[in-house]
């Protein structure tokens, strides 16, 4: 009977753990006339939100990063990532979307996939300290986004990231 | 250019006669091979323009857009008319007062004259090129009560005829880009023909988004592209105005692609990978999958029959470019070694270029299916990236980091010296030909 249960729970993690990206994403399709205007004001009330969140937006946005053309965790990853697993239960109305950042070597369409390979460590690390997939989104921005666009390895380091946004 | 076409059509039938006679000497005279693995170059010269009355004062702007597109051509070396004893002058409007001894001497192969007569807007031109050697017209035209804003089109139909007579080839004059530009924190979707001209934007999302990846649809009315949004990618389709945004059954939206029986092919995160699948023509869902495994596969690149599919998988290790038969559903590595991204199947399906890494950057590569062997076309310096082929599988545009920045530089498959393509102030970046040229 317990094996039975475990199982039952596994299953529905596995099933968690897939629904990255798709969990917002069930009405699928529809012409977006307004996808500028849609986008305007989400980003408004993000900011609204990380000015009412104050100290915690801080916390919850410390970054984490990555070796060279890889997305497993470091050990200090996971400390910063736990500590933000803690906030959010105590902020259950907040949601978060994590971004994977790559460096400038390689190229776009292929460290697009990478960096949602970061986004989606980070995301399914957070699921397993007990944060519900409904309250994570990921994006990708390859290496479109740099934070420092130097060509030598300080700047890549710093450029092999995960990003965090609080949302609603 | 309704009107331009019909003086075309008058210009035609005055050249008629010659233009045959013309065509049949220039089968057993100069003809250049672009099939082959590169070529020697010819040596090119325009005489300044001759008026047999009032000069139009842009019959030297109609020159220098002759210029400017004879420099595109990697066969061609075009010659200044200094180079030439005594200048590149023309004693007389007819093609028998031509002294051809001073470009003889000077090694000229091909000389383009340019006659202007009055007539209506700036007066008719008659624009022909010589075998210098053989003292032969190979190509006459004319073209009547031309305008300013004609010029460039005179000089690309021009152009493109020239081309099309030395190589069998000419559609590069017709063919557009989509590329990408900055706009502010975001990127946008902007087009441009292959010889600069006609520059416009094609999206506006400014900050708002990343509107990256374009490529066109094989009639050339489309452009589909990745829009990076706040909280997911989306699919951009443009057919003229406004894009339509749509969301995909994942957040994760990379490299869509036309095929070309009108399906759009794109990566996508579904099952835990990033895979190829394609999608319904509503966009709402997957319509199949076209390669799925447990490592990153993107960047889906066809030919005109959509039977071969280039991609970019790192099932290996590193990324590399594998090819999918799509009938039969064999696959195969194309590159081989090191780091290869951005695969750009040719339209005849006879070749890929890619980008390699190596050293601080990216180079250019072409891989030919037929010998199973790789060839390096690009030399930076910086980092060339982002290959596309032209509709004529010959050329190919590329982004580069030589001339500091981003911007957009033409090359052929056999790595002739790049030329860069204007594309306007600021950054340009992931060209994408249309692969067949848009219709009159």
């Amino acid at each position: 009977m317990k094996s039975r249960l475990l199982l039952a729970v596994m299953a529905l993690l596995c099933l968690s753990l897939m629904s990255f990206g798709c969990a917002s994403k069930k009405v699928a399709g529809p012409d977006k006339d307004n996808w500028e205007e849609q986008e305007r004001e989400r980003l408004a009330r993000e900011r609204e939100l990380r000015e009412k969140l104050g100290r915690v937006a801080g916390e919850l946005g410390t970054m984490i990063h990555f070796d060279f053309d890889r997305y497993d965790l470091k050990p200090e990853a996971r400390q910063v990532l736990t500590r933000k697993a803690e906030i959010m239960k105590q902020y259950p109305e907040i949601k978060l979307v994590v971004e994977g950042h790559c460096d400038q070597r390689g190229t776009a369409e292929y460290n697009l996939a990478l960096g949602e390979r970061r986004a989606r460590a980070a995301a399914d690390y957070l699921v397993n300290l007990g944060v519900p997939t409904a309250k994570l989104s990921i994006v990708s921005y390859g290496k479109e986004r740099p934070l420092d666009p130097g060509n030598n390895e300080a700047a890549w380091s710093k450029n092999r990231r995960d990003e965090f946004k609080p949302s609603f | 250019m309704t009107s331009l076409r019909s003086l075309l059509v008058c210009a035609f039938a005055a050249l008629a006669l010659a233009a045959t006679v013309v065509d049949s000497r220039a089968q057993d005279t100069l003809a250049i091979e672009i099939q082959g693995p590169g070529q020697a170059r010819m040596n090119i010269v325009q005489s300044k323009p001759f008026a047999d009355g009032n000069m139009p004062a842009d019959a030297q702007y109609l020159n220098e857009l002759i210029r400017k597109n004879l420099a595109f051509m990697p066969f061609l070396k075009v010659m200044s008319d200094t180079d030439i004893l005594g200048g590149a002058t023309l004693p007389g409007p007819k093609a028998e007062q031509i002294d051809f001894k001073p470009f003889s001497l000077a090694k000229v192969d091909l000389l383009v004259t340019a006659v202007w007569k009055p007539g209506k807007g700036l007066g008719d031109v008659e624009l022909r090129a010589f075998e210098v050697f053989s003292q032969k017209l190979l190509l006459g035209k004319v073209y009547g009560s031309v305008t300013r804003d004609q010029l460039p089109e005179v000089a690309d139909r021009f152009c493109m005829e020239l081309m099309a007579l030395l190589t069998g080839q000419g559609t590069i004059f017709k063919a557009k880009l989509a590329f990408v530009k900055p706009s502010g924190k975001g990127k946008d979707i902007w087009m441009v023909g292959a010889m600069g001209r006609d520059l416009a934007q094609v999206t506006r999302y400014g900050d708002l988004g990343m509107a990256i990846s374009p490529a066109w649809s094989w009639d050339g009315g489309r452009i589909c592209f990745t829009l990076i949004g706040s909280t997911s990618h989306y699919l951009g389709v443009w057919s003229g105005g406004k894009a339509n945004v749509f969301t995909l059954p994942s957040s994760t939206v990379i490299s869509p692609h036309y095929m070309p029986n009108g399906t759009v092919a794109v990566a996508l995160n579904i099952r835990g990978n990033t895979d190829i699948y394609s999608l319904d023509s509503s966009f709402k869902n997957t319509a199949g999958t076209l390669v799925a495994d447990s490592s990153i596969d993107v960047s889906p690149s066809f030919d005109q029959s959509g039977n071969l599919m280039a991609f970019v998988s790192d099932r290996l290790g590193n990324p590399n470019i594998f090819i999918k038969d799509l009938s039969g559903g064999s696959v195969r590595r194309a590159s081989k070694s090191g780091y290869n991204t951005n695969p750009s199947m040719s339209p005849d399906g006879k070749y890929i270029a890619y980008s390699k890494q190596a050293g601080g950057g990216h180079r250019i590569f072409v891989y030919e299916l037929a010998t199973d062997t790789e060839k390096q076309v690009s030399f930076g310096p910086g980092s060339d990236e982002n290959p596309s082929f032209a509709p004529d599988s010959y050329f190919i545009a590329f982004s580069t980091s030589r001339s500091g920045g981003r911007k957009i530089y033409l090359t052929t498959r056999n790595g002739d010296g790049a030329v860069q393509i204007p594309t306007g102030e600021g950054d340009a970046l992931m060209p994408s030909f249309s692969p067949v040229v848009a219709k009159d």
